[in-house]
């Protein structure tokens, strides 16, 4: 940010926040000046991190719950996701923000979300090994 | 027969040492291969920066607060009463949000080295760049500069009471002014520099925040760390429990120091010290001295964070997020002032009814509590609570426990020496005339001592609105205070959007300051 640091790490809608100009006219430059890379890892795709949503084994309100999580995949609510958040949208065929499309097809690592979850408390350790936070 | 008072002393004292139990047992639960990944990568870094932190920290607050307490009680210049109760301003700050404000002035693209690079004449953040504040010596300067008024308030208070006679001696024996302060005033006011210190260094190992953002692991981020991002309880206690260790060793230093107080004391002659009024240039000197630690300490900070919100509001309006948090803070805030006061005036009085030397031991334990840094306590409540019932952590129950477990000690020390001042023959009297014991508390005790009590109740208040690690960890799901809805925005990097809720925490903080520097003005 502000052409200080050579390569960084981010979520791809901060790129969408900062290019939109929300954030400030600093913001838009900085976010016009970088070039956006999808990194591709060794199974052939970008990690993407999901926005997920579930329902509670007690929950009271079962039904009701289960037809908010169905709006949520519905065409609408996902072009609310896509324009307001710069997310990728979840559900084939939905639209999905120019600043967003503009960056290049996302092709997602095909890992499952489970295997990465499960691997979760190593992934930490080799944080703490490699001194990554230091 | 055992009165309902002492069984309400007995919880009080057992909610004290119930989570260090727990640390202790959660700890034990641990797999043995954890605390070796432990041991191998995470606890000689932690450790070593905690104590290059704790020593830096505890160097530089020494250093400020002592020669700032000589030089406003020794000499006399313009500015000096002024700046007398200003020099604690910097307590109203809480360590995350002066390393918070910081952050955002001194970033590469933040107002200061945008400023310079202007006046430079340099287009690019590459061509010039100052010393990074994320390291460990920007951590220990900031930290520093808003904990040396613990050392300033402890050898100033020495500084006044310490008689003149000895001084005078001194001088009369051909020494210097300032030889005077490094071979008289100093020693003596040791007790009261290892009273400050210990004080400043309980609060270092209390942040979280500071460090956190700053880029210094310390064990006490390495505890949250590990619970948070890695929900490894057992491993979170192991570090605490080290944590611990050395808490304990600080508070048995302090202990040792404050025994070895009551040496040359000249109680028949108590003549205080007269200052020395210094001419045009030490004057200047003096006062440019006093008045750097404000500036760095409160004003630079007060001022960004004054700036920052009025901008967010011109641009956004109040939030109704805001709104909310300033609620919510304000509720639990009240709900553990009052739910503390009431534990320290059970336990006080309780000790009192009993009239007997072991009752005493109670209001020694339910005092540990202070000593426990803000994330070791959350750690060691979170298991004794769930296993009493979840409701207890889902209604936000759980941080009034750890506010009554951390503030105790605020409130234990005034409202005993506050019923102290009223003689036994009273309780007495009162008795023989039929009033029971809550009929007395209610009728004598309470009222004579409500200066005391409301002092207390407002240092609590503040204490609890700016806590951050107990808060932090055990608080409801989605339950936001103004504490942790700034820690959030700086953990994203997004400061600017906290800067409402920082204001409104330093300016509940300079309240209790205020109330500081008045029992100062009257003391002299």
């Amino acid at each position: 940010m502000g052409g200080i640091c050579d390569i960084g790490i981010a979520n791809s809608y901060y790129v969408g926040v900062m290019r939109s100009g929300s954030g400030g006219a600093d913001q838009k430059k900085w976010g016009d000046a970088i070039d956006v890379i999808l990194p591709t890892f060794q199974g052939g795709g970008t990690h993407a991190n999901i926005s997920g949503a579930a329902i509670a084994r007690h929950a009271p309100n079962r039904a009701a719950a289960q037809r908010f999580l169905e709006y949520l995949v519905s065409p609408e609510a996902q072009k609310i996701y896509a324009e307001v958040n710069y997310e990728t949208p979840v559900t084939a065929g939905a639209t999905i923000h120019p600043l967003i499309h503009a960056l290049g097809a996302l092709k997602v690592d095909a890992t499952p979300l489970a295997d990465i979850a499960r691997l979760r408390a190593t992934a930490s350790k080799l944080v703490d090994k490699v001194g990554f936070d230091q | 027969v055992t009165s309902p008072w002492l069984v309400g002393a007995a919880l009080v004292a057992g909610l004290v040492l119930a989570p260090i139990a727990a640390l202790v047992r959660t700890a034990a639960a641990g797999s043995p291969d954890l605390w070796q990944h432990l041991i191998a990568y995470v606890l000689p870094a932690a450790a070593r920066d905690t104590l290059i932190l704790l020593g830096g920290v505890g160097a530089l607050s020494a250093a400020l607060g002592t020669s700032l307490a000589w030089v406003v009680t020794a000499y006399e210049f313009p500015g000096r009463r002024t700046l007398a109760w200003a020099l604690l301003l910097p307590l109203a700050v809480p360590t995350y949000i002066v390393a918070y404000a910081y952050l955002d002035l001194l970033h590469p693209v933040g107002i200061v080295q945008t400023t310079l690079r202007a006046l430079m004449g340099i287009d690019n953040p590459r061509d010039f760049r100052l010393p990074d504040v994320r390291s460990m010596t920007g951590c220990v300067l900031l930290l520093g500069f808003v904990l040396y008024p613990y050392v300033y308030l402890a050898t100033r208070g020495l500084f006044l009471m310490q008689s003149a006679s000895l001084i005078d001696a001194a001088r009369t024996l051909g020494t210097s002014r300032r030889a005077v302060f490094l071979r008289v005033a100093l020693p003596l006011a040791r007790p009261a520099v290892a009273v400050g210190v210990s004080l400043t260094l309980m609060e270092t190992l209390n942040d979280i925040g500071a460090a956190e953002f700053l880029g210094v692991r310390t064990l006490a981020v390495a505890i949250y760390t590990t619970w948070a991002t890695r929900a490894d309880l057992p491993g979170a206690a192991q570090i605490a429990l080290l944590l611990l260790s050395i808490v304990m060793l600080l508070v048995f230093v302090e202990r040792y120091a404050r025994r070895q107080r009551s040496y040359a004391n000249d109680a028949q002659n108590p003549r205080p010290l007269r200052p020395e009024r210094l001419r045009a240039v030490p004057a200047l000197a003096a006062l440019t001295l006093c008045a750097v630690p404000i500036v760095i300490g409160f004003v630079i900070p007060a001022a960004y964070l004054l700036d920052a919100a009025v901008r967010r509001i011109d641009a956004f309006g109040l939030s109704p997020a805001i709104l909310a948090e300033a609620r919510n803070t304000i509720v639990v805030a009240s709900l553990g002032t009052v739910a503390t006061m009431a534990a320290a005036v059970i336990v006080a009085y309780a000790v009192r009814l009993q009239r007997r030397r072991w009752s005493a031991a109670l209001t020694g334990i339910a005092s540990l509590g202070y000593a426990i840094p803000g994330i070791v306590l959350a750690i060691g409540l979170l298991p004794v609570v769930t296993s009493i019932h979840m409701a207890l952590l889902t209604s936000g129950a759980a941080i009034v426990l750890a506010y009554i477990v951390r503030f105790l000690a605020i409130v234990a020390g005034g409202v005993e020496a506050g019923f102290s001042r009223v003689p036994l023959s009273v309780d007495d009297a009162a008795r023989t005339l039929g009033d029971s014991p809550a009929r007395r508390l209610w009728r004598i005790h309470l009222p004579l001592t409500r200066p005391a009590i409301t002092t207390a109740a407002l240092l609590v208040f503040v204490d609890c609105m700016k806590e951050l690690p107990a808060t932090l960890l055990l608080r409801p799901v989605g339950f936001e205070t103004l504490a942790t809805h700034l820690y959030g925005e700086a953990v994203r990097g997004t400061y600017e959007d906290a800067a409402i809720a920082a204001l409104l925490i330093v300016a509940a903080g300079v309240l209790p300051v205020m109330l500081l520097a008045r029992a100062g003005e009257s003391a002299g």
